[in-house]
Parts: structure tokens; sequence; C-alpha cells
């Protein structure tokens, strides 16, 4: 760590995995951490998410989980005649779950998660075509995800009393 | 349980228009490009792990 922010060296990213104690883990939501100890195993399992385990000096520090997604689009008819190739669905990866324990909370970590996810999913993409990363964040997050790029999936549900904001990250960046 | 987590909702009507727009006005940015690069270094030095 350089003045108290992570650096690549200080961690390693492994699968969902049993030989990583996961009881410890508090990220002081009670539903993400409820995910991970409870749920994350059978999401892996069928084939729903894949949940990945951020570690440091052997203990898990965060987490996050990656699954298909899209972003769907009810067409009109002035659409159909306005472009050409109109298509109704865009192929997505949803970021479903980000968590990270309190104690290691506002040391970076999150930013190099999400590039890690972003990483991995542009490498993906290579072989199965993606347009956009999906996220649904919760409000105390929006700025954080708009500092990665993200910007917000606005949609008739969107109001700003929801808890929380379905956002998109546009993987294609047209050359000059 | 945790709440499940859901598909992103379908846009519609001016959200849709909206979104539309935003694709079709798709412009090069060179500090998202930066992001991008910066992203695949990052995952290439942890993927030894996966």
């Amino acid at each position: 760590m350089i003045d108290g922010k992570f650096e690549l060296s200080d961690i390693k990213v492994s699968p969902l995995s049993k030989l990583y104690k996961l009881d410890d883990f508090n990220c002081g939501d009670q539903d993400l951490d409820e995910f991970l100890k409870k749920d994350s195993f059978g999401y892996q399992d069928n084939g729903i998410a894949n949940v990945y385990l951020v570690i440091f000096n052997d203990m898990v520090i965060g987490f996050f989980s990656l699954q298909n997604d899209a972003v769907k689009l009810e067409l009109e008819e002035k659409d159909k005649a306005a472009i050409e190739k109109p298509h109704t669905e865009y192929p997505a990866s949803k970021i479903g779950r980000l968590g990270i324990d309190k104690t290691f909370q506002g040391k970076g970590l999150g930013k190099l998660i999400i590039q890690i996810a972003i990483g991995l999913i542009r490498q993906a993409k290579k072989y199965s075509a993606c347009r956009f990363i999906t996220v649904d964040s919760y409000l105390k997050s929006v700025n954080f995800y708009k500092r990665c790029e993200f910007e917000i999936n606005r949609h008739k549900e969107y109001t700003s009393r929801r808890h929380y904001v379905s956002m998109r990250f546009d993987l294609l960046n047209p050359k000059e | 349980m945790a709440r499940p987590i859901t598909p992103t909702p379908i846009l519609t009507g001016e959200d849709k228009d909206r979104f539309l727009r935003s694709i079709e006005n798709l412009r090069y940015s060179a500090k998202k490009e930066r992001f991008l690069r910066e992203c695949d270094r990052v995952f290439e030095s942890v993927k030894k792990d996966f």
C-alpha cells in the first residue's frame, strides 16, 4: 500500500472458493454480506452469476459478481423508420454485487475492482459480443460510478426516491 | 436470502429516445481510452490468479 491506498501487487483475485473464509466479511451492508455468505455459491453453482473474491493476506476483503444482462428497448414504428437497422437488445454484462469489507473501504479498492471487471469483460467480449456493463448502484455510489465513466440508465421507474439507480458503461469508444 | 439481482429495466418512450440519441452520437474520448487501457493493464496483472 502507498499512502493508505491499495496497489495492484497487494491483492489477488480468485473465483469464489470454499478455500477462503467468508464468515468474518462485513461490508456494513446486510444485504451484500448475506449475498456473499449465503447466496453466492447457489448463484455460481446454478450458472446465474460468477462471483470473484478479492484477497489480501489470505483474507477476503472484497467481492464482485458478473452475469449476462441486456439493455432492452421497446421500439415504436417511428424508430424503425428513423433507424436503418434498429436493435431491440444490446448485450451487457452486469456487475450484480460489489462489496468491500468495512476495514478496507476508502483505500481505492472499489476503483480497482471496477477496473478488473471492465478488463475481464473486455477480454470476454472478444469471443462473445457485449456492448454495455450495467450496475444497480446505491444512491450514495452514483458519483463513484460516474467517475468510472458510467452514466445513469434513465427509465420510467427511475426516481430520486429509489434506493438503486440503474447505470451503464458503454464499452464502445469509436476511433477518431 | 439477499435481494435478488434483477435484469436492467426495459427502456421505453423518452428514455428509449435518449438512449438511441446517446449511442447515435457516441464520439471517441481520449479520457475513456486511457481508462480502458488502464482496465486492461489492471486485469492483465491479476488474471494469473483466475
